[in-house]
């Protein structure tokens, strides 16, 4: 008889808080505390609907504060409930932190976590039962901002009334995301944005009825970004190193890691260690920069949070291997396409399509480069649906290219049926 | 109802992995008490799975009741042992048999307010 008990591996608070104070100390470097102050009520008053960049809204200062802010208040909830850290709440704290650069804040997150704890009570089970819901259902924090902000109202009427349908959305959004688990199979790592688009398609449908028009936008930094460069590289190389040492000062067991399909729920800290993460997360980082440089793109908000994005999910489904042919596939794309290969669009929707990347793991890398030319037709053509009030675009485009082509992959690959025992 | 559910889909997986490796004498036992459920699948086969042991100790690690509402949606959809990974989010307990051409593979869960 065998018993099946391995050791338990997490990622320590202690390496998120140091984090999230990094991002707030980065943010004191780059402006004095009264312009971060007067940035960060900037970002508290923006519709924050895509692609509202807040070093162009706010300065790069506060965009850092804001991102620091919250990722420590979304650790410090973990914490409180009790929860060891693994690749998916490792993967929703950083998912956080990233999209902090481009679209929430303390103002438009709150609610949507609240209405998650709502339902977690009425439906008596515990809070900790919610927490990757209230990590990545904020990717609708812009409809309470919209509300709040952006349609004219007064803010006596404007704030509560975004608050209250961010509630309500917060409340919706458990049990929806469970039941599109399953139309995509697992392919899509952001099955949140997946939920989440699909909701702001139902809200954006009936604010439109009723002639109020919500569109995406455009409001986006793209001036020096060397200092940025010069930080990322930085991060990326002090995450290979801290990996290595942790892990024996070897990359002993990452050829494992990179046999993965990387399909949900690959929780790489779990079935690896931590200091092989953290090699994984510098390793996607520096492809990441690559794909960047190549497409000769602008760091700004957007494209640091969809690196840290990528970082956030090599913990939870992302390694070299999967997200190479994705971005391949996404590139060639952009540059045959009607797209500015460099433009800002065209490089987070390389960085967050590696959403599909379990796509590229488990059927092989042509199959990963054919997802990410269809990605790239699909997210360019499915902002509207939202208005931009779903952060998490790419997975909402990611959740419907997999639904796709997992059927058709699946004939190419297995075209007949084993019909014996 | 909640326990009744989530056994349903662990034997689900169970039967599709034996299923799956070409194990057809299968029987299978559910004992459900209030302190725990314990899932037992056996079947004959000549040999036994390849990489059963390796992949126990890789998937049943810990027992996540955070995920188990969200993941184990994800049970069954696919004719994959991948989806064994996600079993381990629900249960606290495996062990692996062979004797005398019969594999039985047993899970515990057991009950948490």
């Amino acid at each position: 008889m065998l018993a099946l008990t391995t050791p338990k591996k997490y990622i320590s608070y202690r390496f998120l808080y140091l984090f999230g104070i990094g991002l707030i100390l980065l943010g004191f470097a780059f402006d004095s505390p009264e312009r971060i102050f007067t940035g960060m009520i900037e970002i508290l008053h923006s519709p924050s609907n895509l692609l509202t960049d807040y070093f162009a809204l706010a300065g790069v200062g506060a965009t850092f504060f804001n991102s620091g802010l919250i990722t420590l208040i979304s650790i410090f909830m973990v914490q409180r409930m009790n929860l060891s850290i693994n690749g998916a709440i490792c993967a929703g704290i950083m998912t956080v932190a990233g999209f902090s650069f481009f679209g929430k804040d303390l103002f438009n997150s709150i609610p949507i976590m609240a209405g998650c704890l709502l339902y977690a009570k009425y439906t008596r089970v515990p809070p900790r039962s919610v927490v990757l819901a209230m990590l990545f259902g904020t990717s609708l924090a812009p409809v309470v901002s919209f509300i709040a902000f952006g349609m004219d109202l007064p803010l006596a009427l404007g704030v509560p009334l975004g608050s209250l349908v961010g509630i309500m959305v917060g409340f919706i959004i458990p049990p929806t995301s469970t039941l599109f688990l399953s139309f995509h199979q697992g392919f899509n790592l952001y099955n949140f944005g997946f939920t989440a688009g699909i909701i702001a398609m139902a809200l954006v449908g009936v604010l439109r009825m009723f002639g109020i028009d919500v569109d995406t936008k455009k409001d986006l930094y793209l001036g020096d970004d060397t200092q940025f460069k010069i930080i990322l590289i930085l991060f990326f190389i002090f995450l290979i190193v801290v990996g290595f040492l942790k892990n024996g000062k070897s990359f002993k067991g990452y050829g494992s890691l990179l046999k993965e399909s990387g399909r949900l729920a690959a929780d790489f800290v779990s079935q690896f260690n931590d200091g092989l993460v953290f090699i994984n997360m510098g390793l996607c980082g520096f492809i990441c920069l690559i794909y960047v440089f190549v497409s000769d793109g602008v760091i700004n908000g957007p494209v640091i949070g969809g690196i840290f994005t990528v970082l956030a999910f090599s913990a939870f489904g992302k390694h070299p291997r999967n997200i190479i042919p994705t971005l391949t596939g996404i590139f060639i794309a952009n540059h045959f396409s009607i797209h500015e290969l460099n433009s800002t669009s065209a490089i987070v929707s390389g960085l967050f399509g590696t959403c599909i990347a379990p796509l590229a793991g488990y059927y092989g890398w042509p199959f990963g480069i054919a997802a990410g030319f269809i990605h790239t037709a699909m997210v360019n053509n499915i902002g509207f649906l939202h208005g931009g009030l779903n952060l998490y675009n790419n997975g909402f485009s990611g959740g419907f290219v997999a639904a796709i082509l997992v059927p058709v992959f699946d004939l190419i690959v297995k075209p007949r049926q084993e019909r014996t025992l | 109802m909640y326990e009744r559910l989530k056994s349903k889909k662990l034997a689900y997986v169970l039967i599709g992995y034996y299923l799956r490796h070409q194990i057809t004498d299968i029987q299978l036992d559910i004992k459900m008490t209030k302190e725990k459920t314990v899932i037992s699948i056996h079947g004959r086969t000549p040999e036994k799975i390849d990489g059963i042991d390796e992949l126990c100790e890789q998937t049943f690690k810990t027992r996540r009741v955070e995920f188990e509402d969200y993941y184990d949606e994800l049970l069954g959809v696919r004719d994959s042992d991948s989806e064994l990974e996600i079993m381990g989010y629900l249960v606290d307990e495996a062990y692996s048999s062979y004797q005398d051409g019969v594999l039985t593979f047993t899970i515990v869960r057991v009950i948490k307010d």
